[in-house]
């Protein structure tokens, strides 16, 4: 597999807030990141973590505050622009996988590519990144024919089959056993090193957490950045 | 119960559709029937108010006395054919009932007042009251004037040598004034024939038509509000009844009829009687000889000159061997034993081939005749045609005998009408033409001093070898006195007897039992209930398929809480019976709610019928008669058929593990394998099966069919032992899954297979085991059975294909947005195969149905058919004929390029599907010898073995489904006599000949002698002389009703009812595939909702909401195009399977029908998609 290019990617968040009605779930936040950064967000149920993913990835419109990705306000876009900077910046994956069952493994990471023009290579690329997973003897099986962690595996293939600057990950490892949890984990970073995005992970796991370099600790709405070499 | 209405509100919206979807089934199907019950109410409404409260009729095909019936309160009447001419608007009606009527006819309708109706003795023109309809018909108003033709009652049949058939001689005119209109109601609506159809009625005072008719105090129907049926026995018959008379002279007396020819049913009655009484006859029959000459006057065997030849003389045919006659020449031989020559009374016959006559001495004297000399004679005869045609015959002079005693007796000689009362023969006026020309003097002398005494006698077999017809073979029974009476005694004896002989129904008398005859056709030749209810059957099916996937959609939702429900202890027929309670209960009250579509469908199927499809049923005449047992049933029925539906879903609830509910799956696809394995592993079963199978194949002995013998048997092994490789590979690819199926159970499997065809082949062996296979065949050769069995095939390898398609797990080497569409329609393959299934089971039916739909004008070999209200005596197809009937040598020389086929008419009812009644006795078509060429017409023309049945021919669609008679069966008629007639018949298809049976005039005329005359015509003739042609046929015939019509707008008009059935049933199925482009919309609708978290993923790697809707749009415009390919390939194939060849198609039509189901399941889509993804997608992502 390729490597990601060299180019630098820039993740800014600057007084981020959002209310819910009177509810506020995320008080002025504000960090930045760059290439190959790796953040896990922690924090009790409620307190704002998948707001903050699905803010970032462009999928919730901040009530205040600002965001920038490589230099640009991504909200000041039109929907279809959106949809499109979304498909090539970012990358999810969910807790619930959320593989479409009707499809095979290599469809399902495929799926991503179909938004806007295919790109030729994109097959090569999804078997290389499923052969990189470990799946790629289970290419043509279905979702339902896979076990809990090798889906999320599928996932993982998924969110990154269009090279995205940022992997954002909602529990990725939640509904997963241990084991299976730490080789998702493995994966996740091995990935994460190879193609130098900056990977954001939700997560309640505290022993996953204590595995990235930056972990941003969310209670009450405020965002507490806490990084490895301080630790 | 509290629960229950929980739940029901909770999950409303499944509920509301499942009762709605009942609703609807209910509303469908008892609305159906519903319209079947207001067919039936209406035409019993008609019935009803058409004959009042007239219960009983006798009627007769000739004029009699009213006071032969003892009965009370009769009501006398005259009913006849007519036509009626407004000379002043230039208008004309023909097959106008005609009625005599006196007060008491309009006092048979309770609510009818009594019209304006005098016998007009103080007016210069007498009253006719008219209907509605007729006046429409005739554009006249009161005290306008009109022409009214009728037959005129003739004693002497018009087709007899001495019957009159002028139009002059057989149309009585009459010219009357309008007096009154009734409205077409009541008794404004009077007629003996049952038909939907309004009646063109004229009422004329009885009066009045008694002296038209020269029938004073006479009628021919008499109609009785006694709810006692008129019997025969009720008749109190009389001489004069029989049209009959009896001379008594010194030492016998005379049997004569008023027409001439005794009827063949009372001579032989006659005979039957004396000869029980020992009554001693002398039947003769007395016919006119044209000419009597001998050989000498002979040149190229034409008579010349005439000084040897007698014209226009009586011959008298006798018995010649006994009786009076030969009594006379053996005391006349006795009398000239001196040298007389002119007897030889112990010669053998002087030729083996030629039959004795006797001459008188005046004859024999004339002719110069001697003993043994040829004597020819010439007589007029009656064609086919009714022309007049010259035969002759010759004979041997076997005698000379003096006019005396017997040989001058004048009284064995009915009277000649025309000829008998004149002075001198040239004053004669008989019916045919006289060559005044060849009557001399010394003829005169004769008729002067001896009138009609015979000339010449012949013995009576050769009178009736020579002249009998179906009028009659004897014109005068003589009868002496019986041993030991006197012969007024004698006389007495034998009219008491003879009376009691005749059974009136032998004589032209019927006895009808209108009411009940009329009531029992109001049951109607087409059970509309049964036909919406078929055309419905569509509806109700997808209907049933909705609601078991809606349903499901239900069950599905709810799978936590049954998991739940299971986990806390129910059991699983505890949590099915609460499912099936809660189908029960709503889907009761959408079955009530139902009940109240029910009557809104009736109401607008009735709409439809009295406007868009009105060429079904002719009349807009239909009222909404709801009946509660209909209404019930219908619910029951829909009722049922859902209520299985749901069950079968709550079934499977079973299957599914407790986990698997509690995590909210409920894969019905992942049960429907399981269980298929499942059975599978019930071994015994299949074993049985498959030798049962093998038994079937075997017993067919389709080799045996096909080969015949032994090869048929070899093949048949052959066929079991493929069979037994192809089961055993098949098996061992499914060993995998299936523990039972092991190498030596599949032998098992075969051998009982291969056991099974062998005792299969021997038993077709056995006579009754093989007439069952040939059975089978020829039902498997029937282009229906072959029609379903090609559907059936086609549709499922469609539905076949398609699953496999949906089950396939091929992954596609590079993935596009069409694919990726696409195979969202495998996500849910139980419902995306209920649409499939639905869409293209609509689809099929719409194509097939639509095949059988004739748009394009029908192609006939005949331009015309006519119908005359009064018969036509003489041909159209012969200069004379035509001349008769008064056409100008132009007009006839325009007609002489046409050929016209006449066939004689019994009247009955119409067969064809234009008649909602259920006809009882089919109009009969005497069909002429022109007629019967070519198949299958020549049958006709052969002869039956058996008594009583002879062959006829009827179309096909009335015989099966108006009368609703098996072609291959007999057809009971009555005959004119009252006797059984069975017709054994060959069928025609689409033919012009819709509303009637076709007989052959020879047995036409053979079993109603009676009727004459055509009154039905094919007419061919070129395309530039149609319209001429036409004109001139309805011009100069018009006195006779003559209505000539296009033979393809005839056939038009029986495919439009048909037509109209076949767009009911488009309309109806169209309306089954909106149900199931419904069920599509829903389903895609469920699928969406159900697949949130997949979009909303979608979304978030950017799939922008304006894609995510193509793709789904193509989905469901993926199901919907294959559903209805599937259906229009199957409907398309099992055509072609079955008829050999694609019909005309009415394309346009149908294009348009597709086009619309399209479109209407492309907006419903469309609808599906836009609510569906208009909820925001991205919150369901969310983990917190």
């Amino acid at each position: 597999m390729k490597e990601n290019n060299n180019k630098t990617h820039q993740l800014k968040i600057s007084n981020l807030s959002k209310d819910f009605g009177k509810l506020q779930v995320l008080r002025n936040v504000s960090f930045s990141f760059s290439s190959g950064t790796s953040v896990a967000i922690t924090g009790p149920s409620g307190s704002g973590k998948s707001t903050l993913l699905h803010i970032i990835g462009t999928l919730e419109k901040p009530s205040n505050g600002q965001v920038e990705i490589n230099g640009t306000d991504p909200f000041e876009l039109s929907e279809p622009e959106l949809a499109r900077y979304r498909n090539a910046v970012i990358g999810f994956v969910f807790q619930d996988h959320h593989l479409l069952p009707q499809y095979s493994v290599l469809e399902n990471v495929l799926i991503p590519t179909l938004a806007f023009k295919q790109q030729p290579d994109a097959t090569q690329l999804a078997q290389e990144l499923l052969n990189q997973v470990g799946l790629s003897d289970r290419m043509s099986h279905r979702p339902a024919e896979l076990s809990g962690g090798e889906r999320q595996r599928v996932a993982i293939a998924r969110a990154l089959i269009n090279k995205p600057s940022i992997l954002l990950c909602d529990e990725p490892t939640g509904n997963l056993d241990a084991t299976t949890a730490a080789t998702v984990a493995d994966l996740l970073f091995e990935l994460h090193h190879i193609e130098r995005n900056i990977l954001i992970v939700v997560t309640h796991n505290l022993e996953l957490a204590g595995r990235f370099e930056n972990r941003l600790k969310l209670a009450d709405g405020v965002g507490i950045l806490e990084s490895a070499s301080s630790d | 119960m509290r629960t229950f209405w929980r739940t029901a509100k909770h999950y409303w919206q499944i509920h509301l559709i499942v009762a709605l979807c009942t609703a609807v089934a209910t509303g469908v199907l008892a609305g159906a029937l519903i319209v079947g019950d207001s067919m039936r109410g209406s035409l019993r409404d008609i019935t009803l108010g058409r004959l009042g409260s007239i219960q009983h009729a006798l009627i007769a095909d000739h004029f009699f006395k009213p006071e032969i019936l003892n009965r009370q309160k009769m009501v006398p009447t005259i009913l006849l054919n007519g036509t009626v001419v407004a000379a002043e608007a230039e208008t004309r009606a023909s097959k106008v009932n005609v009625y005599g009527v006196d007060d008491t006819f309009f006092r048979l309708w309770k609510n009818s007042a009594a019209p304006n109706l005098s016998s007009g003795s103080n007016k210069p023109f007498a009253d006719i009251v008219i209907n509605e309809t007729l006046q429409n018909e005739l554009k006249v108003q009161i005290g306008d004037a009109v022409l009214v033709n009728f037959p005129k009652a003739v004693e002497i049949h018009p087709e007899f040598l001495l019957g009159k058939r002028d139009a002059a001689d057989v149309i009585q005119r009459l010219r009357l004034v309008v007096s009154d209109i009734v409205p077409t109601e009541n008794a404004g609506r009077f007629s003996l024939h049952a038909h939907q159809s309004l009646p063109l009625n004229a009422y004329i005072a009885l009066p009045v038509l008694q002296k038209a008719l020269a029938q004073s105090g006479k009628v021919n129907a008499l109609f009785t509000t006694d709810p006692d049926p008129i019997l025969p026995e009720d008749l109190s018959l009389s001489l004069a009844t029989l049209r009959l008379s009896i001379t008594e002279r010194q030492n016998h007396f005379d049997l004569q009829s008023t027409q001439f020819l005794i009827e063949p049913v009372l001579s032989e009655a006659a005979l039957s009687v004396a000869s029980e009484n020992g009554i001693p006859t002398l039947p003769t029959l007395t016919y006119l000889a044209n000419m009597i000459f001998t050989d000498d006057s002979l040149q190229q065997g034409e008579p010349v000159g005439n000084t040897e030849q007698i014209p226009y003389s009586t011959i008298l045919a006798v018995p010649l061997e006994k009786g009076e006659f030969a009594e006379h020449v053996r005391r006349f031989a006795r009398e000239n034993e001196q040298g007389a020559v002119e007897i030889e009374l112990n010669t053998p016959t002087l030729s083996n081939e030629l039959s004795e006559i006797y001459l008188n001495t005046w004859a024999a004297d004339d002719l110069g005749a001697k003993i043994g000399k040829k004597i020819n004679i010439t007589y007029y005869g009656v064609s086919a045609e009714e022309e007049y045609i010259t035969e002759n015959a010759q004979f041997i002079l076997k005698g000379i005998i003096p006019i005396e005693n017997i040989a001058a007796d004048t009284n064995l000689i009915p009277k000649f009408p025309g000829i008998h009362d004149t002075a001198d023969i040239s004053e004669w006026e008989p019916p045919f033409t006289i060559d005044y020309g060849l009557i001399r003097s010394k003829d005169e002398a004769y008729w002067d001093e001896y009138k009609a005494t015979p000339k010449a006698f012949i013995s009576l077999g050769d009178g009736k070898r020579l002249w009998q017809n179906r009028f009659g073979d004897l014109t005068t029974i003589r009868m002496g006195a019986a041993p030991g009476q006197d012969i007024e005694a004698t006389r007495s004896l034998f009219e008491a007897e003879f009376l009691k002989k005749i059974n009136p129904e032998q004589i032209g008398f019927q006895f009808l039992s209108l009411q009940e005859e009329g009531i029992k056709a109001s049951s109607g030749s087409t059970d509309f209930g049964m036909l919406f209810s078929s055309l419905s059957g569509f509806i109700i099916i997808a209907v049933a398929l909705l609601v078991g996937m809606v349903f499901r959609i239900g069950v599905e939702q709810r799978a936590r809480e049954v998991g739940t429900l299971q986990a806390v202890g129910y059991t699983l027929t505890k949590i099915r019976h609460r499912f099936l309670f809660e189908g029960i209960l709503i889907t009761s009250i959408g079955s009530l709610v139902g009940c109240l579509l029910a009557i809104g469908y009736a109401q607008l199927m009735i709409f439809g019928l009295q406007t868009w499809w009105l060429p079904a049923i002719g009349t807009p005449f239909l009222k909404l008669h709801i009946n509660l047992l209909s209404l019930l049933s219908g619910a029951l029925i829909s009722l049922l058929v859902v209520i299985f539906s749901i069950r079968m879903t709550v079934r499977k609830l079973g299957k599914v593990s407790t986990v698997s509910l509690l995590a909210g799956q409920t894969d019905f696809q992942e049960i429907n394998s399981e269980s298929k394995i499942e059975n599978v592993t019930g071994f015994r079963t299949v074993t049985i099966m498959v030798f049962v199978s093998g038994v079937f194949v075997g017993a067919l002995g389709v080799g045996r069919l096909v080969f015949g013998g032994w090869a048929g048997d070899i093949v048949l092994l052959l066929i079991a032992v493929c069979f037994g490789i192809i089961l055993r590979r098949a098996l061992q690819r499914r060993k995998e899954t299936n523990s039972n199926l092991t190498p030596k159970n599949i032998n098992i499997v075969s051998l009982f297979f291969s056991i099974g065809i062998i005792i299969g082949v021997l038993l077709t062996y056995f006579p009754f085991v093989r007439r069952i296979s040939e059975a089978f065949f020829a039902l498997m050769g029937h282009p229906v059975v072959q029609f379903i069995i090609l559907t059936i095939t086609i549709l499922s390898l469609g539905w076949t294909v398609f699953s496999k398609w949906l089950s396939s797990q091929k992954v596609s080497k590079r993935l596009s947005r069409m694919q990726f569409a696409l195979k969202n329609a495998a996500r849910q393959p139980a419902r995306s195969k209920t649409c499939v299934t639905t869409i293209s089971l609509a689809c099929c039916i719409i194509v097939a149905v639509g095949a059988n739909r004739h748009d394009a004008p029908p192609e006939t070999e005949y331009a015309f058919v006519a119908e005359s209200s009064l018969p036509l005596h003489h041909s159209l197809n012969t200069s004379d004929g035509r001349a008769e009937l008064g056409f100008n040598e132009k007009d006839s020389e325009l007609l002489s390029a046409s050929e016209i086929l006449p066939f004689r008419v019994l009247p009955g009812e119409d067969v064809s599907c234009l008649n909602l009644y259920q006809p009882q006795k089919p109009q009969i078509l005497g069909a002429s010898d022109a007629m019967l060429n070519g198949d299958p017409w020549q049958i006709l023309n052969l002869e039956n073995d058996q008594q009583g049945k002879i062959h006829a021919i009827g179309d096909e669609k009335s015989l099966r489904w108006i009368l609703h008679h098996n072609p291959k069966e007999d057809f009971l008629i009555q005959d004119e006599f009252g006797k059984s007639l069975f017709l054994e018949l060959e069928t025609v298809e689409n033919s012009l000949f819709q509303s009637q049976l076709i007989i052959s005039e020879s047995d036409f005329t053979k079993y109603f002698p009676s009727q004459s005359g055509a009154q039905f015509f094919l007419i061919k003739t070129s395309p530039e002389l149609r319209e001429k042609t036409l004109q001139t046929l309805e011009k100069t015939l018009e006195d006779y009703g003559f209505d000539v019509t296009s033979a393809s707008e005839r056939l038009a008009s029986f495919r439009a009812v048909e037509n109209t059935y076949i767009s009911t049933f488009q309309s109806l199925g169209g309306l089954g595939v909106l149900l199931g482009t419904f069920g599509l919309a829903l389903v895609l609708f469920r699928n969406i909702i159900e697949r949130r978290g997949e979009l909303a993923t979608l979304r978030a790697f950017g799939f922008r909401r304006q894609l995510l809707s193509k793709m789904l749009f193509i989905e469901s415009c993926f199901l919907l195009t294959i559903g209805m390919l599937i259906g229009i390939v199957a409907g398309f194939v099992a055509i072609l399977g079955s008829q050999g060849h694609l019909p005309t198609f009415p394309w346009l039509s149908l294009t348009i029908t597709l086009l619309f189901i399209f479109g209407f399941g492309i907006i419903a889509n469309s609808i599906a998609v836009t609510v569906a993804l208009r909820s925001p997608l991205l919150s369901t992502l969310k983990t917190e």
